[in-house]
């Protein structure tokens, strides 16, 4: 089952944490996909009652802040409503008006620029400054560090692009409902209980703009016979004309009231509900990167790529023992008077060495072949016999076995380890090898040696 | 393709002379360092031990590690002569690891033997620093008779003075012409892919499977090479954000001194902790890698207020702020129901501008306030570090989990790339002090994204 917006939030609350400080350790278990795995960490981070609520804190902080400022707003719209209309009996509807709404106006054409119009960067001159302050309420609130992660991923999450303008919105839209519903039932209430008189004047526009513009403003309400002054009433409320009657009276009322719904309650709900719909939908498609380090080195642990399995046929004879090691020598610590004879050497390391002995290399034994010829010069001759192997390719059963077979009794026999220069690093441990293979072929410990040729000697 | 003919997971023997690099094969295609034991004693594997790859959540691949193949010349005369005109090879096989007689001479041979008898695919591990033996001829021999498919792979191609030539003739003269070369130690994704690509043509009904098992590993390792990449770019960006405020109020003489220290060591934390991921990402152990310090040298940088990138960024925030700014005063006003006349607006426009300001240089202009000053990166260790991030990447891409030789990572690694690129975006890093754009760090992280994978492709 693929995760939800709310279980890929609370994963990255998780990550954020668990990212920055080593207080989580989390014992992982199997499952049946990446997501029920991802799902389930957070459900056993869940059971540590102080990380419950690290990963909801955020949450509950920002509806209460919300609420708190909702609730203000919704003061702040009553008493605005009570400042504009106290103190005198006759009310001038058009300044009302732009104090109830003129404001409400600009931000709202403010919001619908900085979301539709300066789309790049899309919300960041809000966030940037939405961002800190939060940051640092979290940074005050929260005790534990972990709870300061955690809200700040919350956070993060909430207002980054693309989904942040609409979170934004969403605030910004709540308080001013609240401000314009506090405004609109402080307006019906004064209007319920007290009494006004409704006047228009200006110095500079004239009568027939006033009449087009009331026209204007009561179009919307006439569609739904929504109570309007009519072009007369209209006429008889300038300044300075005849006392009002009742019926004008409440058709300015009306046309107030109506006013405050349809420019202010009414815009501002749908862009409530639209913002309130984007930012579901986008936090919706918001998406964790399984390319980032932290799930991939979850996804490991999930499922890892190899597994180690088992020994199939265990060793019934145990390691060899090791003997000692000895000190280099060069090739001048074999007799002069010899015969040398290389065994499966490189044939790079039979032609240097060749020219740094006394006697060359006889043959180097490699086969069937050479292995027949090497036999016929140790038959025929009459001084010790020289084995050159090569000393960083460790000894095997077949290589002792050859040497078995090379080495007829009655013979003087060594066992020089020739060191190749190329693969230096190997011989120091291998010699020791082809000690214990000198010894199981009787050659004396003082017979076997560990040689280094010229050439490796300047290098 | 019926499913009888297809069961999982694939079984491969990896088998050859001793010491010729079989268990670090598995350990290179496992990408993992703690598999069995490797050693230059003859004959260190003496047990047969599996492991496995993974297509999904099942295995895949079963790889069986055996033991070398030390005698293959006397194996193959007693072969030989249990041979008979009316049995097969595999009968002869199967006759010798029956008989319970052979069992002390040829202890690690029969394990071997047992191995390919039962396995789909033969690895035949060819160490090609060593010449062409008769020996190993004989071993191929042996194990031709299981007739099973043999894949030759052939291993330290990378070694100079090798002899694959050599051995590729003599592979060619003995019929196997599908071998691959693949270097446990210098690996290569590509090699791995082509090892695989040979288990398909010997392996027809497993071919689409097989299709969708080196997809998925070439999936995964693109996936861990950009986590890596990525890792380096974080820590780039981080490293480059690490402001000291240089306190000269003081009659402390070594305030500076200390400073610099203070910069230098964060450095180095922040290095080793990179070190660390990025080695636990590709699955290597800590003692792959030798670490030696950053030489931040003079390891000064002061930050210039008035660069030109820094001014122009500077002038952008600066109205877009003031915009804001303006919006949330206007909210101040309406609160007020309007009496305030639109004085916190013009408010709002300066503290938006204040802001920006702020947040951008708060720390260098309250640091020239106190009479102090802040330092950064040289460009120079900036350079060395980008350096040394490139060549640890291109390195462990290219570092089996077979490899016993530590890797080097100091100070003289700052090899002929162009960082032009890289330092370009870094130093607007450094000259903005970039706290929270976050689409700008986006930016800069995509940059050094593109850097680092072209030079570790390179």
């Amino acid at each position: 089952m693929s995760l939800d917006y709310r279980e890929k939030i609370e994963i990255e609350q998780l990550r954020s944490i668990e990212q920055q400080s080593q207080v989580l350790t989390i014992r992982s278990q199997p499952a049946s996909s990446f997501e029920a795995f991802l799902r389930q960490r957070v459900s056993q981070s869940k059971l540590q009652p102080e990380f419950e609520s690290a990963l909801d804190q955020a949450q509950h902080w920002f509806r209460t802040l919300l609420l708190g400022s909702c609730l203000l707003a919704g003061l702040a719209g009553m008493f605005a409503v009570v400042q504009a209309v106290s103190g005198a009996g006759t009310l001038n509807v058009f300044w009302v008006l732009m104090v109830l709404l003129g404001f409400n106006l600009l931000s709202f054409v403010l919001w619908l620029l900085f979301t539709f119009v300066l789309r790049t960067p899309a919300s960041s001159p809000l966030v940037s400054i939405f961002m800190p302050c939060l940051n640092w309420t979290i940074k005050l609130a929260a005790k534990e560090h972990y709870s300061q992660y955690a809200s700040k991923t919350w956070l993060h999450i909430q207002l980054s692009n693309p989904q942040g303008k609409w979170f934004i919105g969403r605030v910004v839209h709540s308080v001013w409902l609240s401000y314009l519903a506090g405004g609109f039932i402080a307006l019906l209430l004064v209007l319920m209980t007290r009494q006004y008189d409704f006047i228009w004047g200006s110095t500079i526009l004239d009568q027939a703009a006033f009449q087009q513009l009331t026209a204007y403003l009561s179009f919307p309400m006439d569609v739904i016979h929504w109570p309007t002054p009519s072009i007369d009433e209209v006429v008889a409320s300038q300044q300075g004309l005849n006392e009002m009657s009742s019926t004008l009276r409440s058709s300015w009322a009306y046309f107030l009231l109506g006013c405050l719904l349809f420019y202010g309650l009414f815009p501002r709900l749908a862009a409530w509900v639209m913002c309130r719909v984007l930012d579901a939908v986008q936090l919706r498609r918001f998406s964790l990167n399984y390319q980032d380090p932290y799930y991939l080195a979850l996804k490991r642990e999930w499922q890892p790529l190899s597994g180690q399995g088992h020994i199939l046929d265990a060793d019934s004879r145990g390691q060899p023992h090791q003997s000692l090691q000895k000190t280099k020598q060069s090739l001048q610590a074999l007799p002069s008077e010899a015969l040398y004879l290389g065994v499966e050497l490189p044939n790079l390391l039979v032609t240097r060495v060749s020219s740094q002995l006394t006697t060359p290399v006889m043959v180097n034994v490699v086969n069937k072949d050479t292995t027949d010829q090497a036999l016929a010069f140790i038959k025929n001759s009459v001084v010790s016999v020289v084995f050159l192997v090569n000393a960083n390719k460790p000894p095997d059963r077949g290589t002792l076995r050859l040497l078995q077979s090379l080495m007829p009794k009655g013979k003087k026999y060594w066992l020089g380890c020739i060191e190749d220069g190329a693969m230096r690093i190997a011989s120091e441990n291998t010699y020791a090898q082809w000690q214990e293979q000198a010894q199981m072929l009787s050659i004396q410990p003082q017979h076997c040696v560990l040689l280094q040729s010229t050439d490796d000697a300047h290098d | 393709m019926t499913n009888k003919q297809i069961s999982l997971p694939i079984i491969l023997s990896v088998v050859g002379h001793t010491n010729t690099g079989k268990t670090s094969l598995v350990r290179t295609l496992m990408r993992n360092c703690d598999f069995g034991e490797i050693d230059n004693r003859a004959g260190t594997t003496r047990h047969v031990e599996s492991a496995q790859i993974f297509l999904g959540d099942k295995a895949f691949l079963e790889l069986r590690d055996t033991p070398g193949l030390e005698d293959s010349v006397a194996l193959a005369e007693r072969l030989q002569a249990l041979t008979s005109a009316h049995l097969s090879g595999r009968d002869t096989l199967l006759t010798f690891v029956k008989d319970s007689a052979n069992k002390k001479e040829f202890d690690q041979e029969l394990k071997v033997l047992n191995q390919i008898l039962i396995s789909d695919i033969i690895l035949y591990v060819i160490d090609c620093r060593e010449p062409v033996l008769e020996k190993y001829l004989f071993e191929l021999r042996c194990l031709s008779m299981a007739a099973k498919p043999i894949i030759p792979v052939l291993n330290f191609i990378e070694k100079s003075g090798n002899h694959k030539t050599e051995w590729r003739k003599t592979l060619a003269d003995f019929n196997f012409h599908s071998l691959v070369e693949f270097d446990t130690v210098a690996f290569s994704f590509d090699a791995e892919k082509r090892l695989y690509r040979k288990f398909q043509t010997v392996l027809e009904p497993y071919y689409a499977l097989l299709e969708t098992f080196i997809q998925q590993r070439e999936e995964d390792w693109l996936a861990l090479r950009h986590a890596c990449i990525q890792c380096s770019s974080e820590f780039m960006l981080a490293v480059s954000k690490i402001q000291v405020t240089v306190d000269t109020t003081t009659a402390d003489k070594n305030a500076e001194v200390e400073a610099s220290a203070r910069l230098q060591n964060t450095v180095r934390v922040k290095e080793k902790e990179q070190l660390g991921r990025i080695l636990q990402l590709l699955q290597f152990s800590a003692d792959d890698i030798q670490y030696a310090n950053v030489p931040i040298k003079d390891g000064r940088w002061t930050l210039d207020l008035f660069a030109p990138e820094a001014l122009k960024k500077f002038g952008i925030d600066t109205a877009s702020a003031a915009a804001t700014g303006a919006a949330i005063g206007v909210g101040v006003d309406v609160m007020l129901a309007g009496l305030s006349l639109g004085t916190a607006t013009l408010a709002g426009a300066i503290l938006g501008s204040s802001w920006s300001t702020g947040k951008r240089f708060g720390k260098q202009l309250l640091a020239r306030y106190r009479g102090q000053y802040v330092i950064g990166l040289d460009q120079p260790t900036i350079t060395l570090l980008l350096a040394r991030q490139a060549h640890l990447l291109d390195a462990l891409f290219h570092r089996g989990h077979a490899a016993q030789q530590q890797l080097m990572l100091g100070d003289d690694k700052v090899t002929k790339l162009d960082y032009s690129e890289p330092l370009q975006v870094l130093k607007k890093v450094q000259n903005l002090a970039v706290s929270d754009d976050e689409e700008l760090e986006a930016d800069i992280t995509q940059v050094l994204n593109n850097w680092f994978t072209t030079v570790t492709s390179a």
